[in-house]
C-alpha cells in the first residue's frame, strides 16, 4: 500500500469524524504520511502544530504526521506568513487529496 | 545540545508526576485539580509535539495551544482512540471543550483576567481567586462529572502515550 493511498484513507476517516474539515492536503514522502487538514471546527492557533501518530497495520503501515489548521491559519500558510515544516516542502508541493462537499 | 526526543521524555515524565499529584488531590480542592490537569495536558501536548520530528524545541515548548490541538486531533482519529480505549465522540463532545477552556485559563493566556493559578481583579475592582470564583474550577467539584471524566482521560493518555505518539 502506497503512502498516497494511506493518506487518502486517513483523510476520509478524519473527515468522517470532523465534519468541519474542508480540505486535506498531502505532502508526498516515501516512508511517512504527512497531512494538512483545514477545519472550521478548530480555532486559530497562529502556529503550526504537527503531531506524529503510530502506524496501524495492515491498513496504515506508515507513521502519519497531521497538522490541523483553522481556515484563517491556512490562509496564513498560503500567504507565507506561517511556514510549513521543512519536511513538508513548500506550499506549492502539496497535493489536495480531499475536499468537503 | 539535547535532542527533541530528550525533551519529549522529560515533558512526558513530568506530566506523569503531575498526574500522580492530581490523583492525590482528586476533588478535595477542585481548583487545584483543574490546575494540575491543565498542567498535565500542557506537558503531554508539548511532549507529543516534540516527538513529531517536525518542530523545534523552542517552538514546541513555547506553544500555548498544544493540548487543545492534540485532543482535537485525537478526536478525529479513531485508530488513536482505539489505542486509548476511548470513543472519538466522547473526546469530541466532552473532553475537547473542557481542555480548550482549561488551556484558555492558564495565566499566560488569561491576560490578567480569570485564571487557574492566581487572583485577579474584576471590572468592579473586586479581587477574586480561583478556588472561590473561577467558573471552570467549580466543574471539578465532588458532585460534578467533569473532574472524574477528564482525570480518567488524562490518566489513560499518560499511561498509553507511547502507543499513540511513538518516540
Amino acid at each position: 500500500m502506497s503512502p498516497e493511498v494511506v493518506a487518502k484513507l486517513l483523510a476520509g476517516e478524519h473527515m468522517s469524524q470532523d465534519e468541519g474539515i474542508r480540505e486535506v492536503y498531502w505532502a508526498p514522502a516515501a516512508n511517512e504520511v504527512r497531512l494538512i487538514e483545514v477545519s472550521g471546527s478548530v480555532g486559530d492557533a497562529g502556529e503550526l502544530l504537527p503531531f506524529r501518530f503510530s502506524p496501524d497495520p495492515p491498513d496504515v503501515p506508515f507513521h502519519s504526521v497531521v497538522i490541523l489548521l483553522s481556515p484563517r491559519d491556512w490562509e496564513r500558510v498560503v500567504a507565507g506568513d506561517l511556514k510549513l515544516p521543512d519536511t513538508f516542502g513548500t506550499f506549492t508541493a502539496l497535493e489536495r487529496i480531499a475536499k468537503a462537499g | 545540545m539535547a535532542a527533541p526526543s530528550d525533551w519529549a521524555l522529560a515533558y512526558l515524565e513530568q506530566a506523569r508526576a503531575d498526574m500522580r499529584g492530581a490523583d492525590l488531590v482528586q476533588a478535595e480542592e477542585p481548583s487545584v485539580l483543574a490546575m494540575l490537569l491543565q498542567m498535565v495536558l500542557e506537558k503531554l501536548g508539548k511532549a507529543a509535539l516534540l516527538r513529531s520530528g517536525q518542530t523545534t524545541v523552542a517552538a514546541a515548548t513555547s506553544s500555548h495551544a498544544a493540548a487543545t490541538r492534540m485532543v482535537q486531533l485525537l478526536s478525529n482519529d479513531r485508530r488513536a482512540c482505539r489505542r486509548l480505549d476511548w470513543q472519538p465522540m466522547v473526546l469530541r463532545a466532552h473532553i475537547a471543550p473542557i481542555v480548550a477552556r482549561l488551556e484558555r485559563s492558564q495565566p499566560q493566556l488569561a491576560a490578567g483576567g480569570p485564571c487557574l493559578e492566581y487572583p485577579w481583579e474584576d471590572p468592579t475592582g473586586a479581587i477574586l481567586w480561583p478556588a472561590r470564583d473561577l467558573a471552570i474550577a467549580k466543574e471539578f467539584g465532588p458532585k460534578r462529572n467533569t473532574g472524574p471524566l477528564l482525570r480518567r482521560f488524562v490518566a489513560d493518555l499518560c499511561a498509553r502515550f507511547d502507543a499513540v505518539f511513538p518516540s
